[in-house]
């Protein structure tokens, strides 16, 4: 895009001619992240999962949705999620000291918020072109205890492109 | 590290309030855009296909490591999956699978060695949806797009939408001590003000020249970790822990004043 199009703003003290990166808050060359306000309790929110029964007996590999919401896009956008750790809103969640950030779909592991690498059980979290989902995942043969636990997940969908 | 400080900065620059809302006295929650936080600025994306076994490089040329998104696994074994990483010439995608794989990553030209806090308050930031008038607020079109596009892909800012906006950054060096919870956080370390559980992402550098985007879950480091003892309210405290027996480590984290609290949390029971 070119040098002398849109506008700058620098932070206070810089000159917008001259400010280097990290001294200018905004800079209409490049582009941003944006959330669509309109449509915002869906392409943001905080979901808590509470598990009042177990998962069945998984069949390797196993995905069972938890939570699944058209996004109103018409391809696959960019995603972040957040795995809330300690309690948020009085819910227990993920783990006391290690939350993981999923950035596209991709997290500790590869595809996967791990709950257990011993036990290879995992939430998977991605969008496709029509729907922002929230599984439960695991290819080993059992699925560790769920009832009764909280998970909460903060997630943003963004109308970038996700692939 | 550098330090780029924002103190005077209430009066200074540009914002954009919420429709119905005058942007001289509204709060930080009711404005659209306010110039106090700096943006992510998208230098370049792509989607690319990474051989099997194989890195892929984009040379960026910044003359700074700067703020990215991609594919990560954990850093103890950089080389399992996928892993992004940047120095201040090139961003690398190494594919560790034994197929191809195809990945989207984000350059931002934003810098991970220069430190920033914005301007601190502790204003909830209940969200809901917001009407949208056509005439009111400011976009900005990508050259060869138009102006009237519904497409969001074709603006650079749109007062229809909100950017993740920067909070604070912090970058330095790590320590090389053992580092166990509830021991000597000798680390990067942040202490948020913001009233929520903040959007936050760490890098971690072997070398304070190659940064490595950390997914945040490391079993034995490097890893970011939230302060096990924060509470909902204003005080929130992360770290990137170094991975141990390396020495020159740097970290860096990035905290973003978004997200909101969300006004309409949703709860799933999940019943068989």
């Amino acid at each position: 895009m070119a040098d002398n199009y849109g506008i700058k703003i620098s932070l206070p003290g810089n000159n917008t001619s001259t400010a280097s990166a990290s001294q200018l808050s905004f800079d209409s060359s490049y582009d941003t992240f944006k959330l669509k306000l309109s449509n915002i309790n869906t392409l943001f929110n905080v979901v808590t999962v509470f598990f009042a029964n177990e998962p069945p007996t998984p069949v390797n590999p196993t995905t069972v949705n938890l939570y699944k919401i058209a996004h109103g896009y018409n391809y696959q956008p960019f995603i972040l999620v957040l795995g809330i750790d300690s309690s948020y809103s009085g819910f227990s969640a993920m783990s006391t000291s290690a939350p993981s950030v999923m950035v596209n779909g991709y997290g500790y592991g590869g595809s996967y918020f791990y709950l257990s690498a011993t036990e290879n059980t995992a939430f998977q979290i991605y969008a496709d072109a029509t729907y922002f989902y929230i599984n439960l995942f695991t290819d080993n043969s059992k699925f560790l205890t769920f009832r009764g636990n909280y998970y909460t997940f903060k997630y943003y969908i963004f109308s970038e492109n996700g692939f | 590290m550098a330090q780029v400080n924002s103190t005077s900065q209430q009066n200074y620059g540009i914002k954009i309030a919420q429709l119905g809302y005058d942007a001289r006295t509204a709060a930080d929650q009711n404005l659209l855009f306010s110039s106090s936080w700096p943006l992510l600025k998208i230098a370049y994306t792509d989607s690319v296909s990474v051989p099997a076994n194989s890195t892929y490089t984009y040379a960026h040329n910044f003359g700074f490591p700067p703020f990215h998104f991609g594919p990560t696994d954990d850093n103890n074994s950089p080389l399992t999956l996928l892993q992004t990483k940047v120095d201040s010439t090139n961003l690398y995608i190494i594919n560790g699978n034994a197929t191809a794989q195809t990945a989207r990553f984000y350059l931002c030209y934003n810098p991970l060695n220069i430190n920033f806090q914005a301007l601190d308050n502790q204003n909830y930031q209940l969200y809901t949806a917001q009407p949208y008038d056509k005439n009111y607020g400011i976009k900005i079109v990508k050259q060869n797009k138009n102006i009237n596009s519904t497409d969001l892909r074709d603006f650079t800012v749109h007062s229809g939408t909100r950017s993740l906006m920067i909070e604070g950054i912090v970058s330095g060096i790590l320590a090389n001590e053992p580092i166990l919870p509830g021991g000597n956080f000798n680390t990067v370390f942040y202490q948020s003000k913001l009233p929520y559980p903040s959007l936050y992402f760490g890098f971690w550098s072997p070398d304070g020249i190659t940064y490595n985007f950390l997914s945040g879950f490391g079993q034995s480091g490097p890893k970011m970790a939230r302060g096990t003892a924060y509470t909902i309210k204003y005080t929130e405290t992360m770290w990137i822990l170094p991975k141990l027996n390396t020495p020159s480590q740097t970290g860096c984290i990035y905290v973003f004043k978004d997200p909101f609290i969300a006004a309409n949390p949703i709860q799933v029971s999940y019943s068989g």
